[in-house]
């Protein structure tokens, strides 16, 4: 009888460590407080709005904007092929196809950058990956994209060079006047410019 | 002879599963988030914990002792310029044991970076690992030293918003 006792406790116990040992291996997936605090800091979960424009104009399909504004905000004005997840419906069953997979490349945006970013630590603190913040949101996608300034004569080549790329864009998505027409600047000659890096996975 | 051999064994093997269990449970433990993603979401629906720059000042002004600004960029930028007042915890050690006292207290806590962003972040990072009573000043330190730093603490009114629409999608649909 007492066999069998200590042969029940024993089997009991190893039931338990199994149960355990592979649940630490599966929360490797998950991050901890102090491994989000590590990413915050790296910022390579933002995505430029150049970035962005030249992705939509060449139609690459591995970005997928994701509007994080209310419906109404949504409908009065949105980026080309977004999708609209209203804050409040985040975590909706609907949405967890699209926010939770590997194919591609979310990107939150709202007006400005913090209500993306409150989106985006939330997602992570779920593990999810593939998700990034459009910088500046909406109203830099308008000063940079659909109404860029004219660069002054102190900012130096690059600046004039990425101000000709910016007009071309506001073509793009306007189809507003010609780059060429409604630019007088004279770069002599353009700046190579320096080869964007690719934007890090959200999670190593 | 046979019994106690076996009652030593078992017992070996209980305080090993035992050891394994607490030490799973530890390690895990460590920095583990206490508020669930659906709760924080749940809450920031409700309330997005901004405080705007006026207000903030106002606190400043009254000394009230209800609040602490925590400045969580690095010490350079803290000697450089702060808010009056503010002690400074740098964000990338503000998990660290040391600072504990500093965020695990009954005051109500408003954190400022340069921008907003970073504080934003930092607030949802503590929040999401158990700590309360914690506020993002709008603007953080680059629009407090703009704009704060004169004009009458009780009747200028400074709004900022990182959220509102600086242009009207309407004339925008217009032009199109």
């Amino acid at each position: 009888m007492k066999i069998r006792f200590v042969l029940s406790i024993v089997l009991v116990c190893l039931g338990l460590v199994a149960a355990i040992l592979p649940q630490r291996q599966n929360s490797s997936m998950e991050l901890d407080a102090k491994q989000l605090l590590n990413e915050i800091q790296l910022e390579n979960y933002m995505i430029s709005v150049d970035e962005m424009a030249n992705a939509l104009i060449n139609n690459d399909p591995e970005y997928q904007l994701i509007d994080v504004r209310s419906e109404e905000a949504f409908k009065a004005y949105s980026l080309p092929g977004a999708l609209n997840i209203p804050f409040e419906k985040l975590f909706d069953e609907a949405w967890a196809p699209y926010i939770d997979q590997v194919a591609r490349k979310n990107v939150f945006y709202s007006n400005g950058t913090t209500l993306a970013s409150e989106v985006w630590m939330l997602t992570r603190q779920k593990g999810f990956k593939n998700n990034y913040i459009l910088r500046g949101g909406l109203n830099n996608w308008y000063a940079t994209v659909l109404d860029p300034k004219e660069p002054v004569a102190t900012d130096g080549e690059e600046a004039f060079f990425d101000y000709r790329a910016r007009l071309g864009m506001k073509q793009f998505f306007t189809g507003e006047g010609t780059p060429a027409s409604t630019s007088n600047v004279k770069a002599k000659k353009p700046v190579p410019r320096r080869k964007k890096k690719m934007v890090a996975g959200g999670c190593s | 002879m046979k019994k106690p051999y076996i009652k030593l064994l078992g017992l070996t093997i209980v305080l090993i599963a035992a050891g394994l269990i607490v030490a799973s449970l530890k390690s895990g433990r460590k920095f583990k988030f206490e508020t669930s993603a659906e709760d924080l979401h749940r809450e920031l629906v409700d309330s997005r914990f901004h405080m705007d720059p006026n207000t903030a000042r106002e606190i400043i002004a009254k000394k009230n002792g209800d609040y602490v600004f925590i400045d969580i960029r690095n010490p350079g930028e803290y000697d450089n310029f702060h808010i009056e007042g503010a002690i400074n915890v740098p964000a990338q050690r503000i998990l660290d044991d040391a600072y504990i006292p500093y965020l695990k207290n009954n005051k109500k806590k408003v954190l400022y970076s340069n921008e907003s962003i970073k504080a934003d972040q930092v607030r949802v990072l503590l929040t999401q690992y158990g700590y309360h009573d914690l506020y993002v000043l709008q603007g953080g330190a680059n629009y407090w030293k703009e704009n704060m730093l004169s004009g009458d603490v009780f009747k200028t009114k400074a709004e900022y918003d990182d959220e509102k629409l600086t242009f009207d999608p309407e004339k925008l649909k217009k032009a199109n």
